[in-house]
């Protein structure tokens, strides 16, 4: 065997919990690290965030091994900025689990895991219905992924977290017992949800991933990158372009976050609104010009958020620019309305040269075409905090 | 043990021992296939890039094959399942019988082992006898094509026995990178003829184990007709590029352009403002400089007119280029055209251009659709706003009729 064996939570044995002495161990909660030759650790991360705190991770795979069963995946409610301050970890990278000779990494096996142990004891990072939806011994299994609970055993978790086929990574919720046909190449999307798992909007969440084989007993010794994501509002709305209308964007998310996120708009083009406008036939997007809204096109997105992976630039507010930092139309300036056209709609508090904070809203257009007349059908996802891009 | 029992078996089977002319195939799980292969459209050139997450000590690079019959993937025979690398479209394990037709076009006879299945053993060989009188005809590291350095194109990377080794930039892990400038007989890729490629990772000193294939990935090489020319645009003007439509390809400088007054505002031809249509009866692409509003004198509109036959669609900013972090590309390599007929603006909508913006554009003659982007890079002004405006531009055009390929062109700043 050439790979290296790294007992990774042996640690969490040995540091010793009343749990662990009587229930004993096994490999699966003491599982070793496998170098990249051995069993190949996910990549990149990222998020479709489906809106109302459904998000569904995806990373890229490339996973023939025989033993290969699926992934961990490992979550916490914490911000990138705690975790780009604690050591062995940097937000957009992979973690390290062993050192080049082999040995556990200390500052990831003291520090990091435990910030994403899947158990309501980690009260500050627990995600969202770990304490109702999923039940676990976490005395016995001090850091675990998210996971579901063996009926046949209770004091057994189902690992991996999820199990791939054809790009899906469905929720284990029985031992498997045949892993030579699972092999996982390209893209796999996990959905949160399928564990029972619906984050708060508005709050950050940080989460990596691991490759696992072996009934759970080996895990890839390099994670995906760590990413983080703070869900937003969804809503949807529509606008008979014959004429021009308003969305008072602000009322929107106030009522949002009262949790009422139907979308008005109203006839006219007055006030620090978003302006929907009918000129002559031609869409557009605008906003008065004294006003603190303004627009950047991010291009054609075809399948909208369920694709979406781009952020909005920063809006850098310059009244003696001919152009807003980060390519943002000016304040008054049109932004033509294109069929499947996602746009960033940044919005300030209060009078534009007043302004500090933004909130980065993103603006999806459903139809296959424009025209004067259409119906046009859009949906948002909203910022609850001000400069979240 | 699995790859020894492989390696085994395929000499057995084939000619007793692997070389690199007759190499033994390594199963997925020994050797990982380079995977997500896609392109990057160059002038008379194609730039390949793969993610490899090949780990294994003995890896010394990769095997790029070209097809240059001038069919896109479409219309060669497609590869016969299994499929163990699901990237994209038409993958393929280079063992069954069914795909002989498929590798022939590569110049390749795969000789199968007995079965279409994952545990089967099989040889690639050159099937190109002109190449070869070698009744035994001659390996696949002999059908390879050479792949150049995409930062230098005059430095070649690969040699007789490999078309990418290993190096420091090429490390096998990561985003792999290959220029081809020519085909599997050295001739240099002509602009508007579609190539096809895939590409094999490779172990052994003696080159004599390879992967299962990556997925199959066609290009065409297109020409940039406007080459990153400065436009000069003074306030209230406009000029519109014309394209020769039974030569596309045709060179076009934009100082030669004839510049003209806005129509006033109001105007039911209007190139110059976002209220109004463009129904000037001249077909081309129209850049132009605000005529309407005496507050935003810098804003510049890129249109078609409703009467021509060309359709515009934005498509996003150009973008740092992650493999060459001081350039910024037009296009996100695999990118495609949208199809005609999808998402693409009414004709006469004039859509505002801001810098590093890219557009996309397709012409129709007769019933072909030939595809094309126009990417502009930062506008700068002679003083004020109301002053002469010079609009980096590029343009490239697909000659080959339907080919929703596009071009890099990368802007250094």
């Amino acid at each position: 065997m050439k790979f290296v064996r790294g007992q990774f939570w042996r640690w969490l044995l040995i540091a010793g919990s009343a749990a662990t002495l009587m229930s004993g161990c096994d490999d699966k909660t003491d599982p070793d690290a496998l170098s990249a030759a051995d069993l190949k650790s996910p990549s990149s991360l990222w998020f479709m965030d489906k809106g109302s705190g459904k998000v569904v991770l995806k990373w890229f795979t490339s996973n023939p091994e025989s033993d290969f069963e699926g992934y961990n995946v490992y979550g916490a409610k914490i911000t990138a900025d705690a975790l780009n301050a604690t050591d062995g970890i940097t937000v957009g990278e992979p973690i390290k689990l062993l050192d080049a000779d082999g040995e556990p990494v200390a500052a990831v096996k003291d520090t990091v895991m435990p910030l994403f142990d899947y158990s309501d004891a980690n009260l500050d990072n627990a995600l969202p219905g770990v304490t109702t939806a999923i039940q676990i011994d976490e005395t016995k299994f001090a850091t675990l992924p998210i996971h579901q609970r063996n009926p046949e055993d209770p004091e057994d978790p189902l690992l991996p977290t999820c199990s791939p086929s054809n790009g899906v990574c469905s929720v284990v919720t029985a031992a498997i017992t045949d892993p030579s046909t699972i092999t996982s190449n390209g893209v796999v999307s996990y959905d949160l949800e399928e564990s029972g798992i619906t984050l708060e909007i508005g709050t950050s969440y940080c989460f990596f991933v691991l490759s696992v084989q072996s009934e759970g007993a080996e895990v890839s010794e390099g994670s995906s990158d760590v990413q983080c994501v703070v869900p937003r509002h969804k809503t949807t709305g529509s606008w008979e372009s014959s004429a021009t209308h308003i969305v008072d964007m602000r009322t929107l998310l106030t009522n949002c976050n009262a949790g009422d996120c139907t979308v008005t708009t109203t006839a006219g083009n007055t006030g620090n609104n978003l302006f929907l406008e009918n000129l002559g036939g031609v869409l557009n997007l605008s906003n008065g010009s004294t006003r603190s809204y303004m627009v950047r096109r991010l291009g054609v997105v075809p399948g909208g958020f369920d694709e979406f992976i781009g952020k909005a630039p920063k809006l850098v507010y310059d009244s003696t620019k001919l152009e807003m930092g980060g390519g943002y139309s000016l304040p008054g300036q049109s932004v033509a309305i294109e069929p499947k056209g996602m746009y960033a709609i940044a919005v300030g508090d209060e009078d534009v040269t007043k302004t500090t904070d933004w909130h980065y809203h993103y603006m999806w257009i459903s139809n296959d075409s424009v025209a004067g007349g259409t119906k046009i059908e859009f949906e948002f996802r909203l910022a609850k905090n001000v400069n979240q891009l | 043990m699995r790859r020894i029992a492989t390696l085994i078996l395929t000499g057995f089977l084939a000619f007793g021992c692997s070389d690199s002319d007759d190499p033994s195939a390594e199963s997925q799980e020994d050797l990982s296939p380079p995977l997500n292969l896609r392109t990057v459209t160059g002038d008379g050139k194609v730039e390949l890039r793969w993610d490899a997450v090949n780990f294994e000590e003995d890896l010394v690079g990769y095997h790029v094959f070209i097809s240059g019959v001038d069919k896109r993937i479409g219309d060669l025979s497609a590869p016969v399942a299994p499929t163990g690398v699901d990237i994209g479209a038409k993958h393929t394990v280079p063992y069954c019988t069914e795909n002989a037709g498929f590798f022939k076009e590569f110049g390749i006879t795969a000789e199968p082992g007995s079965a279409c299945d994952l545990d089967s053993s099989f040889t690639l060989l050159q099937d190109d006898a002109a190449a070869d009188a070698d009744a035994d005809g001659v390996g696949v590291g002999a059908a390879k094509v050479t792949c150049y350095d995409p930062a230098a194109p005059d430095t070649a990377w690969g040699d007789e026995n490999i078309s990418l080794p290993k190096s420091a930039t090429n490390t096998g892990v990561g985003v792999q990178t290959c220029l081809i400038k020519t085909d599997q007989n050295g001739d240099a890729l002509v602009n508007g003829k579609s190539y096809s490629f895939f590409v094999v990772a490779v172990v052994g000193e003696s080159f004599d184990g390879i992967s299962w294939t990556s997925n199959v990935v066609d290009d065409t090489p297109a020409k940039a007709v406007v080459d990153n020319e400065g436009l000069q645009l003074a306030a209230k003007k406009y000029v519109v590029v014309t394209f020769d439509t039974t030569a596309l390809d045709t060179a076009i400088t934009l100082a030669n352009l004839t510049v003209s007054d806005c129509p006033a505002a109001g105007s039911t031809a209007q190139v110059c403002g976002v209220s109004g249509t463009n129904a000037q009866a001249t077909d081309g692409i129209y850049i132009a400089r605000d005529n309407t509003s005496a507050s935003y004198p810098q804003r510049i509109f890129v249109s078609t007119s409703t009467a021509g036959n060309i359709e515009l669609i934005y498509r996003g900013d150009q973008l740092m280029d992650p493999k060459f972090p001081d350039a910024i590309t037009t296009r996100i390599p695999g990118d495609e055209a949208m199809a005609a007929g999808t998402y693409y603006m009414a004709k006469g909508s004039q859509l505002s251009v801001r810098d590093r913006m890219v557009y996309d554009f397709v012409i129709t003659v007769g019933a072909a659709k030939h595809y094309g982007k126009i990417a502009f890079g930062d506008v700068s002004y002679a003083s004020d706003a109301s002053s002469i405006a010079t609009i980096p531009t590029t343009i490239v055009v697909q000659t080959k009729p339907d080919t929703t390929h596009y071009m890099k062109k990368t802007f250094n700043f």
